[in-house]
């Protein structure tokens, strides 16, 4: 065969719980719950549409050892599909669904299915008319924690064909992931294959484009709202002709995508015109989506002092939001306004008119009274002094109690030490202004979680 | 901010109370007890901040009713002239606004406004600091409360947002919603439903868990299952045999041997066709049919003859038909014909007599054939009034004429009055023409008169003109003599003070006398040059142009001199004199124009009178010739009547009457002559109906009744008509009846023919059934019938039997077997075969069943496992429930955070900030102490303070004497209000009788003290007191002072 192609996909962790948004409408729930299963489906599809040799699975298929069964069987109904239709598949277990940990609602694979072991690097063919296309080498993990480097066992071979490695691993101890199966490009390279599948890096990256092909084609299925799971999500589509690889392409296949976007109200008076734009801005959005559900975040910036004051009660944010949802609700696909933020330090400085004269001046940061003046000088202090700083930050875990019902609440804290003096200071000064007072809404720091 | 004024429309017992001019420092408000001090004092606070929100215990000093409940505060930033009118209105209507701002410009200001304007103190601040009273000063909860002191000591001091307490309450309050111990709050709440939210997921996870399991079993049920019901299988088939052969035996096999038996003991029968039955059934109905149906038509036929017979012909009756249709069709017209003519016969003598009235009215000589014979035309009436017309107009103009003449005799008359009368007045009026100036003369006097006017115009001119020039001439004589006098005073003086100086000097004459006669001679000569000196160019001009209006004046008077000759008057004419002389001369002209006048007058009435008598003479010519023309008129009148046969005496004008009655004379002789025509017709036709009825009368034979003369009509005859019309109708429709019933009565003959055959064949077709089967009738033909039946039941017993059991069993040799076995007829061994087979199946299907429902749980958990989503569902829930937890935990780092900068920032700033405040007040208290206690110190408690003495020793408020600490905690608030001037802004200050307990020298020192702070802070301060002591001791201690005293209130 002189030309064909086959796809790799990786992470699928099906049956994922999203993360990093809070309960969301019962059809956007339902929608949820489907979204990395129909991600899969939509995956199998392509790969028939495709007419692919092979599908490679580079681990993470399942997000735990704690899977589900329907999503066990949703995975074998797809593999059957595939089977049937002549695409063969390769699976690795990754270190959410290690082979000695958790269980298998599959008894028996249909035949076409190549799942590798974790006690050493196997391979597996690729015939197709009788011809050998290519060979699969690969291995699983036999635990979460693999910390040892995998790529070390894959050797080339003597068969013919392309030569193919898939592998859950970290490539260059990319910050921000587990640092399972650690290796660098030039191990992978001492393998003398001509592709590298991999998985466990949730953002798609193409390391090497040839010689040996590196490739890590990021997640079925975005899983929050972080900036690593915002992009497009799916799998890679490998042309092969004359047994070289011709093209490697991404095509998405995600059901669901997060996005924030952000947005200037300069020109919005009112609540009113915020809520227009707020809607244009989703509607773009939407447009960029395609035809899947979106999980939409808005952040609010530089917007009329008057609409910034509104915006500073603490139920406009809330009321706004939920207006949105209303008019937003029944669309297919969905579009859920997760949330709107605003600038925290845009709040602390509104004017609030007749504080300071009529025509607004500056917030409290530009007031000249002496508790302002003091407490600036208090939180530049702070500031500066890391043992103030690391004095202050302790403190706001005072009273709370490390553990709850079994919960770490100290492991929580989900802000950032510098992020937590500046909303601190922020919240300080917009509280003494009057009447209103600022609901800041909490936001995460990106991350590309493995 | 100060007050510059204020205007309280009701407020406690202050009403429509206005003060304006206040000043910007000191302000002393004089006034005795129950004046309204303290309600002055209470109006201030409402009109800056109103009252509190809700049910409080504040009085609300409430207006005599009718009255607003408010009033107005005029107010400006500092000393700038612009105005802020702050009005607050407690009881104002639904929907009114209870506060409004008045900016300078009039426009109406937001509340911020007023916000700026106070430098956004709030109430409590204000109250506790700036406008307090007595009660107020002496109650020391009003300085240590938390509130006060976060204001005076910290946040609330630097006047903008919200006080660093309410912050640090703000941030309490939401921690608290959060996370408080173990009490209900958002982050317990969140922490037990993830709890709970936990362990659903663990237990839906095992649940996953035991897929594998769950399908082990649900494989191993199915198995079970499977034997269970091999076992049932095989005992039902056991039973199954028993059972069979029972009901074979009981349903097929007995009643089959049975049948064959009783047919076995039958005799012979004979052989009956297909339905024997319903042939006998179908012959005895067919005779049955026929013969009812031939009674029928025998009726029929029966009762058509006697409609015949009713039928027979009237032909007398029918033969008149037409006629007496017609006869009745003109019956109504015939009656009221009858009734008809006796009006018209009575109409016709009404009109005959109506002509015989016209032909009397015509004339002696009228008939009608006169009448009939008499035309006039329309021309010959337009002739006649034509004439009448002419002699009308002809007759008028005589009048005219005659009537002419009549006026123009009574003007003629009238005139020639008037001219005697006027002849009279001009006798009289010669005497005064004689006497009266001519015209030409009095023309000349009017002349001279208005030059005399204009001269002496001019005169009085010339006179002003000299007068001014004499007086500058006057004054430049004037000038030039104080000149003179001037210089000579001065070279007098000058001579003198040389002289002076020279004498003082030790000079004397004897020793220069040279010197001495210079000196006189340059006197000598300055004198003269002063006295010498000409008058000035200017002046000299003035003097000729003098002169020379003297001159014009002097000819002036000589002209008007001689005009006033002229016009009889004396020299020195005057201007009323020439207004007598005006009246005069007009009176004369008026006498002279009425005379000429009158004269003009009577010439004309002369030339009227005698073109008034030609006049006349014109008209009594007219008035001949018209009188002429009348009479020839009338003469040809009288030929023309003549000739039309008009009748003697008729005017013109009457003509036209008269053809007009000669008209309906006409008319009512034509209308005799039609009546007299309509009766005959009527007459006649009434004569004719009766004729034709009594033909047709006696054409049908019946009695024909005479005809009455003395009466119109005849109701027997009428009456036989009618009867006879009936007759004939009644003819008429028999006679059209009677064809149908013939041919009824034909076709009931046919038909009866036919069904008297019907019946014939009938009974020739049960005769030949009967005699098929040997029948004698038809009981007989039934009993052989049911003998033959019953064989046949029999036989198709045996068939319906032996098919049944070959079905059941079907061939070969097990059916052989089984037949057998039936033969042998063991009931009661098979029936117990049954029982113990059907035993056995029960308890194998309980069994069976038992793993059935097992299976199916199983499987059942299987589905709703493969189907299941509640791992994703839960760990779903699970994600959302702990990214809010997460988000609550970020949000209390944050808010602990932020109150600990502001607890920082807090202690920081008392910390720096009160010493000031305590300097100022040390300040003010050691002036109203005479220096006892020159400093105020702040103790280790957060607002505490003590004053130290003279000699160094420390006490606190409380050691201090009444009067003493009363001073301290005015002067603490002075501090404080010193303070808050510097940071933020000023605010009038108002003290309601804090002085009350201050003896003389106290209050003296209290009042100096508050002079000083009023300038040093540029601050406006109201005091309010009841003593007049207080007032003096003001006066004394601050003597620029603005004083207003408080009326107490009627009562």
């Amino acid at each position: 065969m002189e030309r064909y192609c086959f796809i790799h996909a990786a992470d699928l962790h099906l049956d994922t719980p999203f993360e990093g948004f809070r309960k969301t409408a019962p059809e956007v729930h339902a929608q949820l719950l489907e979204a990395s299963l129909d991600a899969w489906d939509a995956l199998v599809d392509l790969a028939i549409d495709r007419d692919a040799a092979f599908l490679l699975l580079g681990g993470d298929l399942y997000d735990g050892a704690d899977r589900g069964v329907r999503a066990q069987l949703r995975f074998r109904r797809g593999v059957a599909k595939l089977c049937a239709a002549g695409t063969q598949v390769f699976a690795v277990h990754g270190n959410h669904d290690p082979v000695e940990e958790g269980w298998s609602a599959i008894r028996e694979w249909p035949e076409g299915m190549t799942v590798f072991g974790s006690a050493e690097v196997s391979s597996a063919a690729v015939v197709r008319d009788g011809v050998q296309l290519a060979t699969v080498h690969g291995i699983s993990y036999a635990q979460r924690e693999t910390r040892e480097n995998l790529s070390a066992g894959f050797r080339r071979g003597q068969s013919p064909g392309l030569h193919i490695g898939l592998l859950h691993c970290n490539l260059g101890g990319v910050s921000g992931h587990e640092n399972y199966s650690p290796c660098s490009v030039a191990d992978l390279c001492a393998a003398d294959l001509d592709y590298w599948a991999l998985g466990h890096v949730h953002r798609r990256n193409i390391v090497r484009s040839g010689d040996p092909w590196i490739v890590y084609p990021g997640n079925l299925q975005g899983r929050s709202p972080q900036p690593g799971q915002r992009d497009a999500k799916g799998a890679m589509v490998v042309e092969v002709e004359g047994g070289r690889i011709a093209s490697v392409d991404h095509v998405a296949l995600d059901r669901v995508r997060f996005a924030e976007a952000e947005l200037d109200a300069d020109s919005c008076s009112d609540l009113g015109e915020l809520e227009e734009q707020l809607t244009l801005c989703a509607e773009s959005q939407r447009a960029s989506a395609g035809a899947r559900g979106l999980m939409l975040r808005v952040r609010i910036r530089g917007a009329d002092e008057r609409l910034l004051a509104d915006l500073k009660r603490r139920e406009t944010l809330a009321d706004l939001t939920s207006a949105l949802r209303d008019r937003f609700a029944g669309l297919e696909p969905f579009l859920w306004w997760d949330a709107l933020q605003i600038d925290t330090a845009v709040l602390a400085n509104v004017a609030v008119e007749g504080v300071d004269g009529v025509g607004g001046v500056a917030g409290i940061e530009g007031r000249a009274d002496g508790f302002a003046e003091s407490l600036r000088e208090v939180c530049a202090s702070v500031v500066d002094d890391p043992d103030q700083s690391a004095a202050l930050i302790e403190s706001s875990f005072e009273k709370l109690p490390s553990r709850r019902a079994g919960i770490e609440l100290s492991s929580l804290a989900a802000v950032e030490n510098s992020d937590l003096l500046r909303e601190g200071r922020e919240l300080a000064l917009s509280l003494l202004m009057p009447e209103v007072m600022p609901e800041i809404s909490s936001e995460l720091e990106p991350g590309d979680v493995e | 901010m100060r007050f510059r004024g204020w205007h309280i429309d009701g407020f406690g017992s202050l009403a429509d109370w206005r003060v304006d001019e206040l000043s910007g420092g000191l302000n002393v408000f004089y006034g005795p007890n129950e004046a309204g001090k303290s309600t002055l004092l209470g109006f201030l606070r409402f009109a800056l901040f109103g009252f509190r929100p809700g049910n409080t215990r504040d009085p609300k000093y409430p207006p005599p009713p009718g009255i607003r409940h408010g009033g107005r505060v005029y107010t400006s930033h500092d000393d700038q002239a612009e105005v802020f009118t702050i009005e607050r209105i407690a009881n104002v209507s639904r929907g009114a606004r209870k506060l409004r701002v008045l900016l300078p410009d009039g426009s109406e200001g937001e509340e911020a406004e007023l916000s700026r304007l106070i430098g956004h103190a709030d109430r409590d601040l204000y109250t506790s600091v700036f406008a307090f009273s007595l009660s107020e000063l002496q109650s020391i909860d009003t300085l240590t409360a938390k509130g006060v002191q976060d204001h005076i000591f910290s946040a609330g001091i630097t006047g903008a947002g919200r006080s660093a307490r309410e912050a640090l309450g703000q941030i309490q309050k939401e921690s608290d919603e959060l996370f408080k111990g173990r009490a209900r709050c958002r982050l317990n709440t969140l922490v037990e439903e993830l709890s709970e939210l936990d362990q659903n997921l663990r237990t839906q996870r095992e649940q996953a868990r035991g897929y594998p399991e769950l399908i082990r079993r649900e494989g191993e049920l199915a198995d079970r299952h499977a034997d269970v019901r091999d076992q049932v299988e095989n005992s039902r088939r056991a039973g199954l045999r028993g059972r069979k052969l029972a009901e074979v035996w009981a349903e097929i096999y007995r009643p089959l041997i049975q049948a064959r038996e009783t047919l076995s003991g039958l005799p012979a029968a004979a052989s009956f066709d297909p339905e024997p039955r319903e042939r006998l059934d179908e012959a005895v109905a067919e005779q049955s049919l026929c013969k009812n149906a031939l009674t029928g038509l025998q009726a029929d036929v029966t009762r058509v003859s006697g409609e015949l017979e009713r039928l027979k012909e009237d032909s007398s009756a029918f033969a008149v038909r037409d006629a007496v249709e017609a006869l009745e069709r003109e019956l109504g017209l015939y009656e009221s014909q009858c009734k008809e003519i006796p009006s018209r016969r009575q109409m016709h003598a009404l009109l005959a007599s109506g002509l015989r009235d016209a032909l009397t009215s015509l004339g002696p000589d009228w008939d009608a054939e006169r009448l009939a014979g008499f035309h006039f035309s329309v021309a010959s009436a337009g002739e006649a009034t034509r004439f009448g017309e002419r002699l009308r107009q002809s007759d008028q103009s005589v009048r005219d004429l005659q009537h002419s003449l009549r006026t123009e005799g009574e003007r003629l008359e009238g005139l020639r009055e008037q001219r005697d009368r006027e002849l009279g007045e001009h006798d009289e009026d010669r005497d005064s023409e004689a006497q009266a100036p001519k015209a030409p003369a009095l023309e000349q006097r009017a002349a001279q008169l208005r030059a005399l006017r204009a001269g002496l115009g001019e005169w009085v001119n010339l006179e002003v003109r000299i007068e001014g020039k004499r007086y500058l001439t006057g004054a430049a004589d004037r000038t030039r003599h104080r000149i003179r006098l001037g210089c000579a005073v001065a070279f007098a003086a000058a001579g003198v003070v040389m002289a002076a100086f020279f004498v003082g000097n030790g000079w004397r004459v004897s020793s220069d006398p040279g010197f001495v006669v210079a000196f006189v001679s340059w006197l000598a000569s300055s004198l003269a040059w002063v006295f010498t000196r000409k008058p000035s160019r200017t002046s000299l001009a003035h003097k000729a142009e003098l002169e020379g209006l003297e001159e014009q004046l002097e000819e002036t008077r000589a002209s008007m001199s001689g005009l006033a000759d002229g016009l009889g008057m004396n020299a020195e004419v005057e201007s009323g004199d020439l207004d007598r002389v005006e009246s005069e001369l007009a009176r004369d002209r008026a006498a002279a124009a009425l005379l000429q006048g009158r004269k003009t007058q009577s010439e004309r009435t002369q030339a009227e009178i005698a073109r008034m008598k030609k006049t006349i003479e014109g008209f009594e010519s007219g008035l001949g010739g018209a009188s002429e023309a009348y009479t020839e008129l009338q003469a040809q009148w009288e030929a023309w009547r003549r000739e039309a046969g008009l009748p003697e005496a008729l005017a013109p004008g009457d003509v036209s009457v008269f053809a007009s009655g000669v008209g309906r004379a006409k008319d009512q002789l034509a209308a005799v002559a039609q009546a007299a025509a309509g009766v005959a017709e009527l007459e006649a036709a009434i004569e004719n109906w009766e004729s034709r009825a009594r033909r047709a009368l006696e054409e049908v034979g019946g009695s024909v009744p005479e005809s009455a003369s003395d009466t119109v009509g005849d109701a027997l005859l009428v009456q036989q008509i009618v009867q006879l019309a009936r007759r004939t109708r009644d003819a008429q429709t028999r006679e059209e009846q009677r064809p149908a019933v013939l041919a009824a009565r034909l076709a009931l003959d046919e038909k009866l023919t036919e069904l008297e055959l019907d019946v014939v064949g009938a009974d020739g077709r049960l005769s030949k059934l009967f005699e098929r089967v040997g029948a004698s009738d038809r009981d007989d033909y039934l009993a052989k019938l049911s003998h033959f039946q019953q064989r046949c039941d029999l036989e198709e017993t045996i068939r319906e039997r032996e098919a049944e059991l070959e079905r059941r069993l079907g061939l070969g040799e097990e059916a052989e077997s089984f037949v057998a076995e039936l033969a042998l007829g063991r009931v009661g061994e098979w029936e117990r075969e049954v029982a113990s087979a059907e035993l056995a199946v029960h308890q194998q299907q309980e069994s069976s069943d038992q793993v059935l429902r097992e299976h199916q749980d199983a499987r059942k958990a299987k589905e709703e496992l493969e189907g299941s989503n509640g791992v994703g569902a839960l760990a779903l829930n699970r994600a959302a429930l702990h990214q809010e937890l997460v988000e609550v935990v970020a949000r209390w780092r944050v808010l602990q955070v932020a109150r600990r900068l502001i607890e920082t920032t807090l202690e920081q700033f008392e910390k720096e900030r009160q010493p000031a405040v305590l300097q100022e007040a040390s300040h003010y208290f050691s002036s109203v102490t005479a220096g006892r206690y020159p400093q105020i110190v702040q103790t280790a408690e957060l607002g505490g303070f003590s004053v130290i003495d003279a000699a160094g020793g420390r006490k606190t408020p409380a050691q201090l004497s009444r009067g003493t600490a009363e001073q301290l905690y005015v002067c603490i608030r002075l501090g404080l209000i010193a303070e808050f001037s510097r940071r933020v802004g000023r605010l009038p200050v108002a003290m309601d009788d804090v002085l009350v307990n201050f003896d003389d020298d106290r209050a003296l020192a209290m009042a100096h003290v508050l002079d000083e702070f009023s300038q040093r802070n540029d601050c406006q301060v109201l005091v309010f007191t009841c003593s007049s002591r207080t007032r003096e001791l003001f006066a004394k201690a601050a003597p620029l002072a603005a004083h207003f005293e408080i009326e107490a209130p009627a009562s």
